[in-house]
């Protein structure tokens, strides 16, 4: 019991409790909002639940391979005890989230919000049962292929269940019991020794081959390199030119090195996206301005190259127009792929559904958060927690804005849409642009937190 | 440059994180072709020191510039005369060491690359090897590499060779004597490994709470402690010893070892020519000193 405890309090810690808590207030206040207009954001808002729980099974096989773990007595036996009881802790929150859904949702209670509200506990437990369970025992390719999968994964799921939630009363009793009759099957399998034993050793053959593995992992192709090596060469050695260039290597060498994967993810994507909807199409635009979370700006670094603050300001200007022309360039290269898709990708006429292209007109979409989201990593570099709160009050503003320009309930005219949008991404960059300039001229440009900065 | 141009001049510089004062009214001048040890506990404020000299951080209060500029305002023509090695430094992790060593050669025109290609052969660093899955010890010798490669006027080292075995260590110092062979490199060299310090500097700058407590030559700080150690001749030795200035005293009935400060060599003798014991005077190691200094 004492080592179950032990590895309970290392699974539960109260800062990562906060940000979850930071990350659920404002997702049910904006998908409660968001469902009162429409079943396909309640769809999405399942479709979160499970995706989050994602996070959960990074939690757990992160304390299963720590090499501390041996030191516990019956670790392996407590494992399935671990994995349902954050499953249960997770779980507890989701029907009240649910509830605030459909509360908004329905205007009486009937029978499908009761069967929601209750499926919501399963759902959430299936979901972490689920992730924990194909963490431990799929095969080492069958894991890595997943977040390739994922995007594409997600969108089937949406389009399922918008169906589930549009066409059938009767499916969400059927939920109930097969989410549990899953979390039994997990169970029994976590329970299997010789198994979770052959998972461990794989989880820790992993974690230590990542550290030692000498010439592994991706590096940036020679092309990429020689690109972005030969444009720095064309200028002067102390000219901005040479630092922009530098800077743009050092945020796009990384990503453009997986110009490969990342074209068959798009391709998969727009095969689905198809079949999903204008407002779900206008609702990934929308997220792929999430790319400012992945690139890197040229601020903060302790590697000293001989870039002065007024060099670092340029180059992160040029590293985030550059995202949002990479984004934009994806969003148009997804909506001409679609037109093409629409000419020969088939009606699925027994589930209602057909595929439609995406929207020219909204691609635009896709670099609207990026300056916001830019300025506001910026922030958060000081401030960690800074970038989760300020990631979902961003999104909010936009989903409540793309609803309410999709609704037949629409309290703006559609007219409207472009001016605010220029609104919000104007004021976005010029937000982006005063943040950058205060960290150029006052801010400490290393990444290290304050305190360990001694 | 003259004593009147220091590369480097920080005066009255505060800087604080939240509730703790990580320099506070440093005053500091570094010359041309010094070679400075900076040497303190850790959370002294080192490294929040060599920072404000590349301009990372800038100042609360207080000025600090570095070749006659401020430190925020600090360009590719000052910052490239620096090289900075730093003990947990970023290196790009995705690139191979060969393509990091050719992007950071990129940004200067100085690059020497005869230098680097024995340094790659000295130091065996396999250029085909992603720098994430580098070893500490191979990354720090990267490290080194990138900040010595092109030749800076200013090296900036930040705990180099933590990371390093002790051969390695050893050929590390062998290749700081060389670069302090030119009279104009200017090192400062912040470590906690006093016995190596102690082989190439000339300067020493002690640090606590972010306080200077000590800014002195080496030279003369080593003529400013001293270790007798007095043996007996006949019998005992006297109750009372007449040295001034004595700082720790540790004796058995016939031999005493004194830590004194303050004193020369000649005068140690004069004061113990009264005794009928043997002399033998030494200078303290740096570990002593900074001991003595710090506590």
């Amino acid at each position: 019991m004492n080592t179950l405890m032990v590895r309970l309090r290392a699974s539960f810690r109260w800062r990562t409790a906060c940000i979850w808590l930071l990350v659920w207030i404002p997702l049910m206040v904006d998908w409660a909002f968001a469902a009162k207009l429409s079943l396909i954001l309640l769809s999405l808002c399942v479709l979160t639940v499970i995706a989050l729980s994602g996070q959960m099974s990074g939690l757990q096989s992160g304390i299963f391979a720590k090499p501390v773990s041996f030191c516990l007595p019956g670790y392996r036996r407590n494992l399935r005890t671990i994995i349902f009881v954050d499953a249960l802790l997770y779980a507890l929150f989701v029907p009240l989230f649910f509830y605030l859904v459909t509360l908004s949702l329905f205007e009486e209670s009937g029978l499908l919000e009761r069967c929601l509200v209750a499926s919501g506990f399963v759902i959430a437990m299936m979901a972490v049962a689920l992730s924990g369970g194909l963490r431990f025992f799929l095969s080492r390719i069958a894991w890595a292929l997943l977040p390739l999968l994922t995007f594409p994964l997600c969108i089937l799921g949406y389009i399922v269940l918008v169906r589930a939630f549009e066409h059938s009363l009767l499916l969400w009793p059927v939920v109930i019991p097969v989410c549990v009759v899953y979390c039994v099957f997990v169970w029994r399998r976590l329970g299997d020794i010789e198994r979770v034993k052959r998972a461990h050793r794989r989880l820790v053959l992993d974690a230590a081959e990542q550290c030692t593995q000498a010439g592994g992992g991706k590096t940036v192709l020679p092309e990429v390199e020689a690109l972005f090596l030969s444009r720095m060469k064309r200028y002067g050695y102390t000219h901005t030119g040479r630092y922009m260039w530098g800077g743009l290597y050092r945020a796009f060498g990384p990503i453009l090195s997986y110009w490969r994967w990342i074209f068959v993810s798009l391709l998969g994507s727009v095969l689905v996206l198809g079949y999903a909807g204008n407002v779900v199409q206008e609702l990934i635009f929308v997220a792929l301005g999430s790319i400012a979370f992945i690139i890197h700006l040229p601020i903060t670094s302790d590697m000293l190259l001989p870039e002065g603050r007024r060099e670092r300001y340029y180059s992160a200007v040029a590293s985030a127009c550059a995202a949002m022309v990479i984004a934009t360039a994806a969003a148009v290269a997804a909506a001409g792929l679609s037109s093409v898709f629409a000419l020969f990708m088939p009606e699925i006429a027994r589930y209602g559904l057909h595929y439609t292209a995406i929207r020219l007109e909204t691609v635009y979409l896709a670099c609207l958060l990026t300056p916001g989201l830019f300025a506001f990593k910026l922030l958060a570099y000081r401030i960690p927690i800074f970038a989760i709160i300020s990631f979902y009050a961003v999104t909010t503003l936009v989903v409540v804005a793309i609803i309410y320009l999709d609704s037949e309930v629409s309290v703006l005219p559609r007219s409207a849409g472009p001016v605010l949008f220029a609104t919000v991404f104007v004021s976005g960059c010029a937000f982006f642009l005063l943040i950058l300039w205060r960290v150029c001229a006052k801010w400490c440009l290393t990444k290290e937190e304050r305190w360990k900065a001694l | 440059m003259t004593k009147e141009n220091p590369i480097v001049r920080m005066t009255g510089v505060h800087k604080r994180f939240g509730k703790i004062q990580a320099l506070d009214g440093v005053d500091l001048s570094i010359y041309p072709g010094s070679i400075i040890g900076l040497l303190g506990a850790n959370g002294a404020g080192k490294s929040t020191l060599l920072r404000h000299i590349i301009g990372l951080y800038l100042p609360d209060r207080g000025r600090c510039t570095t070749f006659g500029c401020e430190a925020g305002k600090l360009g590719p023509s000052e910052l490239g005369r620096i090289g900075y090695v730093h003990q947990e430094g970023e290196l790009l992790d995705w690139m191979k060491a060969g393509q990091l060593i050719r992007y950071v050669s990129t940004y200067y025109p100085t690059w020497n690359r005869q230098l680097e290609a024995q340094y790659i052969a000295d130091y065996e660093i396999s250029t085909d090897a992603r720098v994430g899955s580098l070893s500490p010890g191979q990354r720090q010798k990267l490290a080194i590499l990138l900040a010595i490669g092109f030749e800076p006027e200013l090296l900036i080292l930040d705990e180099p060779a933590a990371a390093l075995d002790p051969v390695m260590r050893a050929n590390f110092l062998d290749l700081l004597l060389q670069i302090i062979q030119d009279e104009n490199k200017t090192i400062i060299i912040s470590s906690h490994i006093l016995s190596d310090v102690e082989k190439v500097i000339d300067h020493v700058v002690i640090m606590k709470q972010g306080r200077i407590l000590l800014d002195f030559g080496f030279d003369e700080l080593r003529e400013r402690y001293s270790r007798v150690r007095l043996s007996a001749l006949s019998g005992k030795l006297p109750t009372e010893l007449p040295f001034t200035n004595v700082l720790d005293c540790q004796r058995t009935t016939g031999e005493a070892i004194l830590t004194v400060q303050g004193c020369s060599v000649e005068q140690l003798q004069q004061q113990a020519e009264s005794l009928n014991c043997r002399v033998e005077i030494q200078t303290l190691p740096l570990e002593d000193i900074y001991r003595i200094v710090v506590s």
